[in-house]
C-alpha cells in the first residue's frame, strides 16, 4: 500500500513539472518558418541569435531567404495562394501597402498581456526615433507588423577629399552639386548616383524633398501636376547636371550596392546612399577607403523601414508573434547591432555608447529620423515609380527635356491612379 | 447486332490527354478569361468583367508598341546574326578538319550555360570599370565604354549575348543537315564545272531550305521570348531601351500584379508569334513553288 501511494506522489510530481515546462514554453515543438530578405546586415547578425530563440521556447526555426529583387513577388504568389508557406514575413514598407490584403493584425497579441509586455517591449523606444517606425504597418488603427530594421539615406563623403579641396560637408543640393564638379578630377567623380531604373526616382525624390517639394498625402488628391511643376523640374534639371558633370556614366545601372562599391573603390568623393551599408566603408577587407569616409543628412530622405510580420494563413500564429516579439526587443535588436548590423530602429540602440563608438554614422542617422519621410503606401506605387524612372532616364540618356520628361510622367503616374479608381 | 469498341487506346491516351489538359489547355483557357477581366493579386475581391478593356488600354499605350519594336530588332538581329555565323560554322566543320571533335565541342559549350548565368558573365563582362572588354579596349587606347548605360550600345550588347549563347544551335542543326545531304549531288556539280559559291548557291541552300525554316523559326521563337539575359543585363533599361515583351509581362505580372493586363499582353504575344509563323512559312512555300 505504502509502495503504491509513493508511486501516485512520484507520478503526480512528475505531472506537475511537465506542467509547468509547458507552461514556460508553450510553443515547444512548432515550428516556425521565417521569409526574410537576403543581404540585410541586421538579419545576418539575427541569425546568429536564433539557436539561443530556440533552446529558450523551443520552436524550430527555418529561415527562407530571397534577393530583395525577387521576395515581393515570390512572397506574394504564394500568400495568394493561401499554401501557409510562412509563418513570419519580412516586410520593406514600399511594399506593405501590396502584402496588407495577406497580413494578420497583431492588435490582439499586443492586447493581451500574456503575450505582451508593453512595459518591458518599450514601444516608446520605437516611435521617438520617428512615428513612422510603427505607423508605416498600421492601417485603420491596426498595426499588422514589428519594426526591425531601418535605413535612411544619408550623404556619405570623403573626408580626406573634402578636406584637399578645401570645403566642408555640403547642406544642401546646390552646395552637394557644386561640390561633386570641383572634386571630379583625375580618376575619381565627384558624386555616384542611383540611376537605375529601381533606384533612380528615389534619389530624385530626395532633391524634390530638398528643394521644398512634398507628395499628397492620400492618392485621391493626387493631380496630374503632382509631379509636374517647377520644383519637380528644378530637382530633375539638377539630377541631369549631376549625371552629366560629376557622375559616372554607368551610374544609370547602378544601385544601392553598386553605388556603395563605388565609394568602396574610392572612385567617388560623395554619395547619397543608404545607411544599410555603413559598416561596409570601414571593412578592410573590401574598402580602400577605411577611415576616410563622413555622413551627414543635407536634405530628408526617404524612412526605409523594415518589419516582421504575421500572414493570414500561417499556421503558428502566436508561436510567430513569439518570434516577431523577441526579434524587435531592446536586448536582440541591441546584439544584432553589435553582430554588424547597421540599421537599428530603437533610440536606445542608436545611442547606445558601445555601438555608436563603433558605428560612428549613427549620429547623422539619428539626426534624419526626424526628417525623413514616407511615400504613398499604396499598391500602385511600383508602377507610379517605374513610370516616373523610364521618363527620367530618358532625360539622361536620350536627350528628353526635363520639362517634357515631368509632362508625360506625371499624366502616367495619374493615369495608373485613375484606372485604379482612386477619383471615383 | 452488338458493336464491340475497343477501349484500350482511349485508356491508355487519358492519361496523356489528363496531363495535356491540366497543364496546357486549361491554364489557356484560364489566362484567355482573365485578360478580359480586371483582377489585382495585392487588392482584395474577385475578378472585375472589363470586355476588351485591357487590350485598347495596351494598343493606346506608347510603351507597348516601343517595347514591340525592341523585341522585333532583338529578334531579327539576333536570329539574323546568329544564323550567318551557325552556317558559316557549319560549312567549315562539313569538311574534314583536324580536332573537329574538340572544336566542335567547344564551339557548342555556350549552349550548355544556363541563360541567366549568361547575362551574369556578360553583366561583368560589359562593366566599364573592371570588364574584360573595356580591358581590351584599353589595350587598344581606345576609351571603355559604358556598354550598358547608353540606348545605342545596350541593345547590341545583349544581342551579342544572345548571339554568343544561341549561335552553337544553329550550328548543330545546320551541320546535321549539310551532313545528311547526298553526296553524289556535289560530286555532279564539280564535275560539271560549278565553283564552290554556285554549289552553295544552287545546291546546298535549297536542299537545307527545310532544316533553316526549322531552325529560323525554333529561334524565332525562342528570341521573341527572351527575358532572362537581359533582365540580368539591363533589367529594360536604360528607359525601356532594350525592354521585350516577356519582361513587360514580367513587370505587368509579377512587379505590379495587374493580372488581367499580364494575361492580355501574354495573348498578344501569343498572337504575333503565330502570326509571324504563318507568314514566315507561307513566304517559304510560295518561293519553294518558285
Amino acid at each position: 500500500m505504502r509502495k503504491w501511494i509513493c508511486l501516485i506522489i512520484v507520478a503526480l510530481v512528475f505531472a506537475g513539472l511537465g506542467q509547468g515546462l509547458a507552461a514556460e514554453k508553450p510553443y515547444a515543438g512548432q515550428e516556425l518558418k521565417i521569409s526574410l530578405i537576403a543581404g540585410f546586415t541586421t538579419n545576418i547578425g539575427l541569425k546568429t541569435l536564433i539557436p539561443e530563440f530556440e533552446r529558450e521556447t523551443g520552436i524550430r526555426i527555418t529561415i527562407i531567404e530571397t534577393g530583395y529583387g525577387a521576395i515581393l513577388e515570390k512572397n506574394v504568389i504564394d500568400l495568394s495562394a493561401q499554401t501557409g508557406a510562412y509563418d513570419v514575413l519580412h516586410v520593406e514598407s514600399l511594399w506593405f501597402a501590396q502584402y496588407l490584403p495577406y497580413l494578420y493584425s497583431i492588435n490582439e497579441f499586443m492586447e493581451d498581456p500574456e503575450l505582451f509586455n508593453a512595459a518591458e517591449f518599450d514601444l516608446q523606444d520605437l516611435t521617438s526615433y520617428t512615428p513612422l517606425t510603427l505607423s508605416a504597418f498600421t492601417r485603420e488603427e491596426k498595426l499588422y507588423g514589428l519594426p526591425h530594421l531601418a535605413g535612411i539615406p544619408l550623404n556619405w563623403y570623403r573626408k580626406d577629399l573634402l578636406e584637399k579641396a578645401g570645403l566642408q560637408p555640403p547642406q544642401n543640393v546646390d552646395e552637394y552639386y557644386a561640390h561633386a564638379k570641383k572634386l571630379t578630377r583625375d580618376d575619381v567623380y565627384g558624386v555616384a548616383l542611383s540611376a537605375s531604373r529601381t533606384g533612380l526616382v528615389d534619389e530624385w525624390l530626395s532633391f524634390f524633398f530638398a528643394y521644398g517639394g512634398a507628395l499628397r498625402p492620400r492618392p485621391e488628391a493626387f493631380l496630374k501636376t503632382t509631379f509636374n511643376n517647377p520644383t519637380a523640374l528644378k530637382a530633375l534639371d539638377l539630377y541631369k547636371r549631376i549625371y552629366d558633370e560629376a557622375a559616372p556614366p554607368q551610374s544609370l545601372t547602378w544601385e544601392f550596392g553598386e553605388v556603395g562599391s563605388a565609394m568602396q573603390r574610392g572612385v567617388v568623393a560623395m554619395m547619397w546612399n543608404w545607411s544599410n551599408g555603413g559598416s561596409w566603408y570601414d571593412d578592410p577587407e573590401v574598402s580602400k577607403v577605411v577611415g576616410k569616409v563622413g555622413a551627414n543628412v543635407p536634405w530628408p530622405g526617404r524612412f526605409g523601414v523594415n518589419g516582421l510580420c504575421i500572414p493570414q494563413d500561417a499556421p503558428n500564429k502566436k508561436a510567430a508573434f513569439e518570434f516577431m516579439k523577441w526579434a524587435t526587443s531592446k536586448d536582440i535588436m541591441r546584439r544584432t547591432t553589435l553582430a554588424g548590423g547597421s540599421t537599428p530602429c530603437r533610440t536606445s540602440v542608436l545611442t547606445d555608447p558601445e555601438i555608436t563608438r563603433k558605428n560612428w554614422w549613427f549620429e547623422a542617422l539619428r539626426e534624419s529620423g526626424k526628417w525623413s519621410t514616407m511615400y504613398l503606401e499604396i499598391p500602385e506605387w511600383s508602377s507610379i515609380d517605374d513610370a516616373l524612372a523610364i521618363e527620367f532616364q530618358k532625360v539622361l540618356t536620350a536627350g528628353l527635356s526635363p520639362a517634357k520628361a515631368l509632362e508625360t510622367a506625371s499624366g502616367n503616374a495619374y493615369k495608373i491612379l485613375k484606372e485604379a479608381g482612386y477619383f471615383e | 447486332m452488338k458493336i464491340k469498341v475497343n477501349l484500350a487506346p482511349y485508356l491508355l491516351l487519358s492519361g496523356a490527354v489528363a496531363v495535356l489538359f491540366v497543364l496546357t489547355i486549361y491554364p489557356l483557357i484560364f489566362s484567355l478569361a482573365l485578360s478580359f477581366h480586371k483582377w489585382s493579386l495585392t487588392k482584395p475581391g474577385p475578378w472585375r468583367f472589363v470586355g476588351l478593356l485591357n487590350y485598347v488600354s495596351i494598343a493606346t499605350n506608347p510603351v507597348f508598341w516601343q517595347i514591340i519594336l525592341n523585341t522585333s530588332i532583338f529578334t531579327f538581329s539576333a536570329v539574323g546574326l546568329q544564323f550567318t555565323i551557325g552556317l558559316g560554322l557549319a560549312l567549315l566543320f562539313s569538311r574534314e578538319i583536324r580536332g573537329q571533335n574538340v572544336l566542335r565541342s567547344i564551339v557548342v559549350l555556350p549552349m550548355m550555360v544556363p541563360p541567366i548565368l549568361v547575362g551574369l558573365i556578360w553583366l561583368f563582362m560589359y562593366k566599364r570599370d573592371f570588364g574584360i572588354i573595356n580591358y581590351m579596349l584599353g589595350l587598344l587606347k581606345i576609351e571603355p565604354i559604358a556598354w550598358l548605360s547608353k540606348p545605342l550600345s545596350a541593345m547590341p550588347a545583349v544581342i551579342l549575348a544572345d548571339t554568343w549563347q544561341w549561335t552553337p544551335f544553329m550550328f548543330l542543326l545546320l551541320l546535321a543537315g549539310l551532313r545528311s545531304l547526298p553526296r553524289e549531288i556535289y560530286e555532279s556539280s564539280q564535275i560539271d564545272g560549278a565553283s564552290s559559291w554556285q554549289i552553295f548557291r544552287y545546291v546546298s541552300l535549297p536542299l537545307l531550305k527545310p532544316i533553316i525554316s526549322i531552325a529560323i523559326i525554333i529561334r524565332f521563337m525562342d528570341a521573341f521570348r527572351v527575358f532572362d539575359k537581359i533582365f540580368q543585363l539591363t533589367g529594360g533599361g536604360p528607359g525601356v531601351a532594350t525592354e521585350t515583351i516577356s519582361l513587360y509581362i514580367y513587370r505587368n505580372g509579377f512587379r505590379y500584379f495587374n493580372m488581367g493586363y499580364a494575361a492580355a499582353l501574354s495573348y498578344l504575344a501569343v498572337i504575333m508569334i503565330i502570326a509571324f509563323s504563318m507568314i514566315y512559312i507561307g513566304v517559304l512555300r510560295r518561293v519553294g513553288e518558285r
